[in-house]
């Protein structure tokens, strides 16, 4: 689904190399999680497939299903099905949540050749999405991610996902700022969505996350390069002995 | 009629086609202090960069001509220069102006409830009320006096509406002041005069539009008070042609304890200039907020001037603009607040959005503080697009021209939200995301 080549990207201004040659496959059905220290270049691997402007991919490659992303905008990787779940959600003032979750989703059926979803039908999905992961109707109201705590813009965040129902998720730091049944709920929803044909990245530090969403392969990104991949037990081993190992391997 | 002063250096292609119009206007009023108010203008002549309140916008250099005055248009021309009914959900009253007259036929001034009278200047003027009369009733202040803009409309005014609600009255219905153009190239001067009693209440409407292509200068001069712990909504509708000028005056002195809310949207026009008097009795309470949509080779300016004269007044003033192509945005505003007014509290945001390379947005906010225990604030941003929000935005798949106008309707957003009736504010909304929607469109 997801093949990534020697991929080399800088910070435009600055002329920085932070993702220095990376690979990674990931096959539909797959949960890959990528592990490693601050910094090594974790989101920026996924503000890169996401399209964030300030980056400048230098060499190698991504595709998705064989078609290369690397040269569409953003919104054309998202109707693609690219999905990409922010360490950092923005606040939108004066955009609501529920105007904007329609725009989303009614853009990417539109670039798909389907029709706009019925008010009916749309509101009846939201509230069914919104309802597991306890998201409440002020919520929905407000303005994009506005006031909202840390836990509720990244709930925020995986509503979007289970409406846009895109073919790669990639989430950074979901876990972070959720609390433990926040977690379990958000756990749900990713485990939820789950499917053969959907392939899913987790970035994460910890291990309790991988307690809820059992990863197929976990790898380990340090200084902009895979340096270790493994299955599930990799998250243990690195729980209990951190990345010294693989930071020096680097 | 005579001109009073000979300026001593070379008139504009407009300030002599002004002059003689004045020569040749035809007296269908009588007097009125115009000579007055013509003298007044001549000796400054238009107002120019070196004029400090017109720094921004030089008239002198702007206007290339002034077109004529033009007479009453026929029932036919008038009926189908009536043009969008922008405010029709609100079902107000309505006075309707066409190139500046009165047109009864179009109008419709009933259920205004008790203790409202509605009449043109015309017909007070006739009915024996003077000039000075009127403007000693409303007494909006003197700052808009020596204003080059407001002494034109003084001599030119071809008619306007003259509104009294007694004290402790309310409208029954918004009222809408509506200005229209046959299409005629034309300058068209229009003056009202509106009395608000103590306690009173009202919503008034402004809507100004002429027909895309038409070259209207377009003035407008509006008196008003405000009575002790009275209440007024005023919304003001602005949609001139982009090869017209609007020029629009309101001056305004709200009472103690009373309460103004006022918005202006502004998307047409060559050349637009709104300014705004207001003078703040004890505990008044004003909000002013603007929406300014430019775009093409077109100059917008809103400027204000906010006189806090009694103590523990409030006053909020929020302009926002978008300015697209080459167009440019102007904000000046000055909270001037006197010894007297202890405890203000003024507010005063002007920002814009910058759309594309070449616009421009020119912001000078200024407070004038000669009271001690004050709690006044001003600021003032320029910028484009938020690169984060777009991105934001488009990586849930919506395209960047959609981005783009959620993101400037979402901006223009906090002027609208805050109009407090829904069909107006609906109103409102549907004329900026039209202007947001073409964007691109035409040129
Ligand atoms: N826009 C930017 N400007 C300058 N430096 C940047 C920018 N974005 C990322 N970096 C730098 O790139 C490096 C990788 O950052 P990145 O955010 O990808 O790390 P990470 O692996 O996600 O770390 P963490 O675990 O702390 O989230 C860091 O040194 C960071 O400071
Ligand atoms: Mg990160």
């Amino acid at each position: 689904m997801l093949e990534i080549k020697n991929l080399h990207a800088e910070i435009e201004n600055e002329g920085r190399e932070i993702l220095r040659g990376l690979d990674l496959t990931v096959k539909p059905g797959e949960v890959h999680a990528i592990m490693g220290p601050n910094g090594a270049g974790k989101s920026t691997l996924s503000h890169v497939l996401a399209g964030k402007p300030g980056y400048r991919v230098t060499d190698g490659s991504a595709t998705l299903d064989g078609v290369d992303i690397l040269d569409m905008d953003p919104a054309l990787r998202a109707a693609n099905g690219v999905f990409l779940a922010f360490q950092y959600p923005v606040e939108i003032p004066g955009v609501a949540n529920m105007t904007f979750l329609k725009a989303a989703l009614n853009a990417q059926r539109k670039a798909r050749g389907e029709g706009e979803i019925s008010t009916p039908d749309f509101m009846r999905l939201v509230r069914a999405e919104a309802g597991k992961l306890k998201i409440s109707q002020d919520m929905l109201k407000r303005p994009v991610n506005v006031g909202f705590s840390g836990g509720e813009k990244k709930r925020n965040e995986i509503l979007q996902m289970a409406i846009l129902q895109p073919k790669l998720a990639i989430l950074d730091e979901t876990d972070s700022g959720l609390d433990i049944d926040a977690l379990k709920v958000v756990s749900e929803g990713v485990n939820a969505l789950r499917a053969p044909d959907r392939a899913f990245i987790v970035i994460t530090h910890y291990q309790r996350l991988l307690d809820h969403i059992r990863p197929d392969v976990v790898h380990v990104l340090s200084k902009g390069r895979i340096v270790k991949t493994g299955g599930p037990e990799l998250a243990l081993e690195l729980e209990a002995k951190g990345y010294a190992d693989f930071v020096d391997a680097a | 009629m005579n001109l009073v002063v000979t300026p001593d250096r070379r008139r504009t292609k407009a300030e002599e086609a002004l002059e003689s119009a004045f020569r040749r206007i035809d007296a269908e009023l009588p007097d009125l202090e115009r000579e007055a108010a013509f003298a007044r203008f001549a000796a400054q002549g238009l107002p120019h960069r070196r004029v400090e309140a017109y720094h921004f916008t030089d008239l002198r250099s702007m206007l290339a001509s002034a077109p004529e005055p033009v007479g009453r248009p026929s029932p036919e021309a008038a009926r189908d220069a009536l043009g969008a009914d922008v405010f029709a959900a609100v079902n107000p009253a309505r006075a309707v102006f066409v190139d500046g007259w009165f047109v009864a036929a179009l109008s419709d001034l009933t259920g205004l409830g008790d203790g409202v009278s509605v009449s043109t200047l015309a017909a007070a003027l006739t009915a024996g009320e003077t000039i000075d009369g009127l403007g000693a009733r409303v007494a909006p202040g003197t700052a808009a006096e020596t204003d080059p803009l407001v002494s034109l409309v003084c001599a030119f005014f071809s008619d306007g509406l003259v509104v009294r609600i007694a004290d402790g009255a309310a409208l029954a219905r918004p009222l809408e002041i509506r200005h229209v153009a046959t299409g005629t190239a034309a300058s068209v001067f229009v003056r009202h005069f509106v009395e608000v009693g103590a306690g009173a209440s009202a919503t008034i409407l402004e809507s100004h539009e002429s027909p895309e292509g038409s070259v209207v200068h377009a003035h407008t001069l509006v008196e008003a008070s405000i009575g002790v712990k009275a209440a007024v909504t005023w919304v003001d509708r602005q949609r001139e042609s982009h090869d017209g000028a609007r020029f629009s005056t309101l001056a305004v002195a709200i009472g103690d304890h009373a309460k103004l809310d006022h918005t202006v949207a502004t998307l047409g026009a060559k050349i637009a200039r709104t300014q705004i008097f207001a003078t703040l009795g004890a505990h008044a309470d004003l909000a002013t907020r603007g929406a300014t949509l430019a775009k093409g080779r077109t100059h917008a300016d809103a400027t204000l001037v906010v006189e806090h004269t009694g103590p523990g007044a409030t006053s909020r003033e929020l302009y926002k603009s978008a300015v697209d192509d080459e167009a440019t945005s102007v904000f000046q505003g000055r909270i001037t607040v006197h010894k007297a007014a202890q405890q203000t509290d003024g507010r005063m945001g002007a920002h814009a959005v910058l759309l594309s390379d070449r616009a421009e947005a020119k912001a000078k906010p200024e407070l004038e503080i000669f009271a001690d225990d004050v709690a006044c604030a001003h600021g003032a941003t320029v910028a484009e697009i938020d690169e984060t929000l777009k991105f934001y935005l488009m990586s849930r798949g919506i395209p960047a021209d959609e981005t783009e106008r959620l993101l400037i309707h979402a901006f223009l957003g906090e002027v609208t939200d805050a109009i407090g009736d829904e069909a107006i504010r609906t109103a409102i909304e549907g004329e900026i995301d039209g202007w947001i929607d073409a964007r691109g469109k035409t040129a």
